[in-house]
């Protein structure tokens, strides 16, 4: 069966672009996290909408990495910030309705 | 350090008020405060170590009992300190003037006579007169183009403190005062500085409230700030602020940020500590981008601007990432 994942942006999550950090506050437990280097890059294009097959290829550009290596590092990003509670995920169900939240 | 907020009514309406969300929100419950919980108040002060009893509204000396709440504050050996506009009931006004320049500082928050019209200017200095030297000015920097000469006249005539503290009108967290945006500090410092040289050839000294960067003036410009005694500093610490309701906020610009009760246990630095604790990861970044690079920043020496401004760089975004064709194991 395949069912899409999506990712969203946790309600509490804030962050401020500084000149050398994504700064990501959460508003509830006030928990903080500096994003540096790649993860930083791919926040930022996160926050501006990019889709993962826009993403994915120029994060491939950026760190000169070939494309199922930035695939595995995109997610692994990913499924850490899911730990820390930074981003949320749901995964469709097959009439495009968001089924449930979920842990990975 | 801690301010009581006694009234929740004023009589001016400036538009870069930052009290106003707060005191016309939900949460300000009644106009004054009583005289029972502003003995809880007094004991807060007590149990906190703090000699001064500070009076803050909006406008304090509205308070239909204001001469007692002095009295019971000087019974209890506090100095008093009022923020003011000057529009001040004569009881309020004939209270003050009983008490020696030594027992109390009444901080006259004035605004440009153009801005108040002359009849409110008229009344201003009728009340700084009066109080003489117990009055000092507050001049709030709520625009580029601000014109703060008048107040050496005013001082002139009115023959009050020679001092002027000088605030820069800082946002609250909704935004919906008026209020100096950052990409203008350097403008308002270079004006700063050259007001200050005519202050201290007049006699007059600045000083600063809270919430100034220290790029806001050159290396040279604050040489010339030092020489002629202006204490300029570049802090952002939780004032304490204390509702009528009880609730004790960091700060009225950051009173979007949550609030602590005031208990009879509850003693200003333990508060002090908790809204540090509470503000500690927004303090990472400042004012600007590069507070997260700058020396000062990092060594402490300026606390990267008000903290109300830094966190409205904050945003929230609600982006939605879909990675396709995801195998499910069940």
């Amino acid at each position: 069966m395949s069912r899409r994942l999506i990712y969203t942006c946790a309600p509490s999550i804030i962050w401020v672009r500084d000149a050398d950090q994504m700064l990501l506050v959460d508003q509830e437990t006030k928990q903080s996290w500096s994003l540096r280097g790649v993860s930083a890059v791919i926040w930022d294009l996160l926050a501006v909408g990019y889709s993962h097959q826009r993403i994915v290829p120029l994060l491939s550009l950026i760190i000169s990495l070939p494309i199922e290596e930035v695939e595995q590092s995109f997610t692994k990003v990913l499924e850490k910030w899911l730990d820390e509670g930074i981003v949320q995920a749901s995964r469709e169900a097959k009439d495009g309705e968001l089924d449930h939240q979920c842990g990975m | 350090m801690a301010n009581l907020t006694i009234s929740a009514v004023c009589n001016q309406h400036c538009s870069y008020c930052f009290t106003r969300d707060h005191l016309n929100g939900s949460r300000a419950s009644r106009n004054f405060l009583d005289v029972a919980d502003f003995d809880a108040r007094l004991d807060f002060l007590d149990r906190s170590n703090i000699d001064q009893a500070r009076l803050l509204g909006g406008e304090p000396t509205l308070h239909p009992q204001f001469p007692e709440l002095v009295e019971r504050a000087r019974a209890r050996s506090k100095k008093i300190t009022v923020f003011t506009n000057g529009l001040m009931p004569e009881e309020a006004l004939a209270c003050l003037e009983k008490l020696s320049p030594t027992e109390c500082n009444v901080l006259v928050n004035v605004n440009e006579p153009v801005e108040a019209g002359e009849a409110t200017y008229e009344r201003q200095l009728a009340a700084i007169h009066r109080l003489g030297k117990r009055a000092s000015l507050g001049f709030n920097i709520y625009r580029v183009d601000f014109q703060p000469d008048f107040l050496l006249s005013l001082i002139g005539e009115a023959g009050c403190r020679p001092a002027i503290r000088l605030g820069l009108a800082h946002p609250c967290l909704s935004g919906d005062n008026q209020y100096i945006h950052p990409n203008q500090y350097v403008a308002i410092g270079q004006k700063i500085v050259s007001f200050a040289r005519l202050a201290a050839r007049a006699g007059v000294i600045v000083e600063f409230d809270c919430g100034f960067v220290r790029c806001m003036f050159s290396d040279e410009d604050l040489e010339t700030l030092e020489a002629i005694g202006a204490g300029v500093g570049w802090r952002c610490n939780p004032i304490l602020d204390v509702d009528i309701d009880g609730q004790v906020i960091h700060c009225y610009p950051l009173s979007g940020l949550g609030s602590l009760p005031l208990t009879p246990e509850t003693d200003a630095p333990a508060l002090r500590k908790a809204f540090e604790s509470l503000t500690r990861s927004y303090r990472q970044a400042g004012v600007f981008q590069e507070c997260s690079t700058c020396p000062f920043k990092r060594s402490g020496v300026c606390f990267g601007g008000c903290l109300a401004a830094t966190i409205r760089r904050f945003r929230h975004t609600p982006f939605s990432l879909v990675i396709p064709h995801q195998e499910m194991e069940s």
